[in-house]
């Protein structure tokens, strides 16, 4: 489901369409029965949407829902008592397909260094990171809680619910669920208004800051620091604003049909710590690895609380990637993590100190993020270690590089972001509420103009697709 | 009634308004774009220069020689000349490779003639790469001369493009916008070239010079896409009585990459001389002479677009062609110079 596809825009209108004219022709048979007819339209919706994406993302995501939903009712039938044995099981199947379509290639081919050629060309299905970490909390939430088994056509709808099926928000049983229980199509005018406010900003984030940033994202430089460090800048708010931009749309489609999505990103470019940068990025997947992996190791309160955080950190590249750049991008943020808890109790840094140091990690750890090729990942590093790197020679070199009108684009696109950067700042300096001075309908007037005459012709896939 | 709007308890006014300015801002765009673009505004101008060329060839010479492509094609070939000096009536119709090879070759089709022949002169990156989206310049340049079935319903049957994505198409884009925003801060001319610049045949010239790397880029092959286009094109042209045949771009590289280019090159025209003739070239489309171009590596200089000029004169009227013997010749020969420098 790519919302900067128009494709998308169209089967969604159409589904809707077909949606609605049932519900109207059939409004007297239906009687009671509304509510049920609500929820399978809103099943099918989502499987019709997840279909035309590919035959074998469909499959895949059905065979993780049916397995988890069974492996569940089994357990909670027969033997309950021992849950805990048999999550043992039930997990390791969930994410079986995504160990195979994801991890097997680097496992087998690039680890243990066999040769199986099949295992190159594996294509990561559409969104089976997060469907599947959903579909563990789910299982792991039911049992855990003693919760009931809910009726197979709620848990699809929380299951496949289609805004965030490919690249979440990662939703929870206890926030999604009770709504898909209680679904129906109503809208009021408030949602609708809430709802297009966060798709118009989610719009201006993607199509307008994150593809124009990625055209203009520039990583051939290896010898180069102040390149390296300009590459890092525009990738790293490229992926903010790619990601970001699609959880905000997601928000706002689930929020026109009336359900309420966990606000995946709280603007983390403003944040003063590692802790705080994390968060407020990726705030779900963040919560899940807190909740899921992170307590259950003993959390913040054992004597290797360290090892915990770095084991997290680690699991948590990996999972957005099949590579050691993405464990070493995980490593890294787990040892700012360390140092930001260990310096923390003696230091207490001013905010125009700390500010900076966050963005200076944040936006260095973006290199290992993009960089997949292991030696020239090595040989940035080296590069932005070297002092001598940083001489005239170098910034020279990069200014003649950048001056020509492509230069003057990116420094245009880099101010505009710095706008909406003050703005986000502001929303949570003065309002505590993220995004409240970009949602004021004044400024979407102008993002939606923006948007319309800035997007470029030619769209990029989310990023997080990939993952 | 159970329908859509009466669970509205009142109308979503924000949603309205933002749907009304987005709808709105389009419309600026369009009307921007199909009237007032710098970029689009040049070459129809300039299509309207190699159109009354083309009138007057086919007026008073009868059948006409169409050389098309990039920009290539425009800054080299010298119609004029090829008419007083080889008696040749070739109208330059290159425009900008921008446009993708799929609307450069349909906007060509509607000004052949039976009986005329066709210089398909396309750069071979652009029929590299997969022709199944249609760059926005394309899109843009096809609805503001009238033809949007250029990009709605090609002739050739490629690189169809729908009516919403057309519509998207229709906008500035943050890089131009912010292109315009600089030159038109430096006070410098809103598009490089001026229209002025153009010959009666269509050759475009510029006074602007550029510093040139001669790096070249990877060996560039027939992508399925361009494939398909080549053999439609050329059914086209049996069908319509054209006679066709690809003439290569000359390309600045530096004097160490010269072998390396001309391999390369012959390597793209065995798999071009599978679907059209190829006119034989002898320098296989390599010129490691710098002063030779103006601003980009395929723009020639006047100067030496007069050379390219007669020697495409003389390819012309003899109808030099390369066969595939040739051109596997050709290079291992370049293969072997390359390795014995």
């Amino acid at each position: 489901m790519n919302f900067a596809e128009s494709r998308f825009w169209g089967l969604l209108a159409a589904g809707m369409a077909v949606i609605l004219l049932l519900r109207w022709i059939l409004s007297s048979s239906l009687g009671g029965r509304r509510d049920e007819f609500d929820k399978f339209a809103l099943l099918s919706l989502g499987l019709f949407l997840l279909l035309c994406i590919s035959w074998v993302t469909f499959i895949i995501f059905l065979v993780v829902a049916v397995l988890s939903y069974a492996g569940l009712k089994w357990i909670l039938t027969h033997n309950q008592k021992r849950w805990h044995f048999y999550l043992f099981i039930l997990i390791p199947l969930q994410l079986a397909p995504l160990a195979y379509y994801k991890y097997a290639n680097f496992l087998v081919n690039g680890v243990l260094g066999f040769d199986v050629p099949a295992l190159r060309h594996l294509f990561i299905p559409v969104g089976i990171s997060f469907y599947s970490f959903q579909k563990v909390a789910f299982v792991v939430d039911t049992l855990a809680f003693r919760q009931p088994l809910p009726r197979f056509l709620d848990y699809l709808n929380f299951a496949g619910f289609f805004p965030q099926i490919v690249a979440g928000p990662i939703e929870r049983r206890r926030d999604l669920l009770p709504q898909m229980e209680a679904f129906r199509f109503r809208w009021s005018a408030e949602q609708v208004n809430q709802g297009a406010g966060w798709i118009a900003l989610g719009l201006f984030f993607k199509l307008c800051l994150a593809d124009n940033l990625a055209a203009l994202f520039d990583p051939t430089s290896m010898s180069n620091a102040y390149e390296i460090w300009l590459a890092n800048l525009v990738f790293g708010l490229r992926i903010y604003y790619d990601f970001a931009g699609y959880s905000l749309i997601a928000l706002g489609l689930a929020s026109v049909l009336g359900l309420r999505l966990t606000l995946n990103f709280a603007s983390p470019y403003c944040a003063t710590s590692m802790v705080e940068f994390w968060r407020r990025w990726h705030i779900t997947l963040s919560q899940w690895f807190r909740d899921y992996l992170y307590v259950p190791l003993g959390g913040g309160r054992v004597g290797w609380w360290a090892f915990n955080v770095a084991l997290v950190f680690v699991v948590s590249g990996v999972w957005h990637g099949a590579g050691w750049n993405f464990a070493l991008w995980g490593a890294i943020h787990g040892m700012a993590l360390i140092a930001n808890r260990l310096l923390s109790r003696r230091l207490k840094l001013a905010t125009v100190l700390a500010w900076p140091l966050t963005m200076l990690t944040a936006f260095a750890a973006w290199l290992a993020f993009y960089e997949t090729r292991t030696a020239v990942l090595g040989m940035k590093l080296k590069t932005l270690l070297a002092p001598h790197a940083y001489g005239r020679p170098a910034l020279h070199e990069a200014l003649q590089r950048w001056s020509s009108g492509h230069g003057f684009v990116l420094i245009c696109f880099l101010l505009l972001t710095a706008g909406v950067l003050i703005l986000e700042w502001q929303s949570i300096a003065r309002r505590d509420a993220p995004y409240y001075y970009l949602c004021r309908p004044a400024i979407l007037v102008g993002l939606v103009i923006l948007t319309v005459i800035l997007a470029p012709g030619k769209s990029n896939g989310f990023i997080y697709f990939a993952f | 009634m159970d329908s859509f709007t009466s669970h509205f308890k009142n109308v979503p006014t924000r949603a309205a308004l933002l749907l009304g300015t987005a709808l709105g801002s389009w419309v600026v765009c369009v009307v921007y774009t199909l009237y007032l673009n710098p970029e689009v505004d040049h070459y129809r101008q300039g299509d309207v220069i190699k159109s009354a060329w083309a009138a007057k060839m086919e007026r008073e010479q009868g059948a006409k020689i169409v050389a098309y492509g990039g920009s290539s094609c425009e800054f080299s070939i010298d119609g004029e000349r090829l008419l007083a000096n080889y008696g040749l009536p070739v109208v330059n119709d290159g425009q900008h490779a921008g446009m993708g090879a799929v609307v450069l070759t349909e906007s060509v089709l509607g000004k052949l003639r039976r009986g005329d022949t066709l210089i398909v002169a396309l750069e071979p990156e652009l029929l590299a790469t997969p022709l199944n989206e249609e760059p926005a310049l394309a899109v843009q340049f096809s609805f503001a001369m009238g033809h949007p079935e250029w990009v709605l319903h090609p002739a050739l049957d490629v690189g169809h493009v729908n009516w919403f994505s057309a519509a998207a198409s229709l906008r500035p884009g943050g890089y131009h916008a912010f292109t315009l925003l600089g030159k038109w801060m430096r006070r410098q001319p809103l598009y490089r070239y001026q229209v002025r610049d153009y010959a009666r045949s269509g050759w475009a010239r510029t006074a602007v010079r550029m510093a040139l790397t001669g790096e070249i880029g990877e060996a560039p092959h027939l992508s399925n896409d361009a494939r398909i286009l080549l053999a439609n094109l050329s059914r086209w042209c049996a069908t319509n009585r054209v006679r066709v045949v690809y003439s290569l771009p000359w390309l600045y590289c530096s004097p160490d990459r010269f072998h390396l280019l001309q391999k390369r090159n012959a390597e793209f025209l065995i798999e071009m001389i599978h679907f059209i003739p190829v006119l034989r070239d002898q320098a296989l489309g390599a010129d490691p002479v710098a002063s030779d171009f103006a601003d980009t590596p395929l723009h020639l200089t006047e100067t030496a677009a007069l050379r390219r000029t007669d020697e495409l004169g003389r390819e012309l009227r003899t109808w030099d062609t390369w066969t595939r013997q040739d051109l596997e010749r050709a290079r291992a020969d370049v293969q072997q110079a390359a390795r014995d420098p």
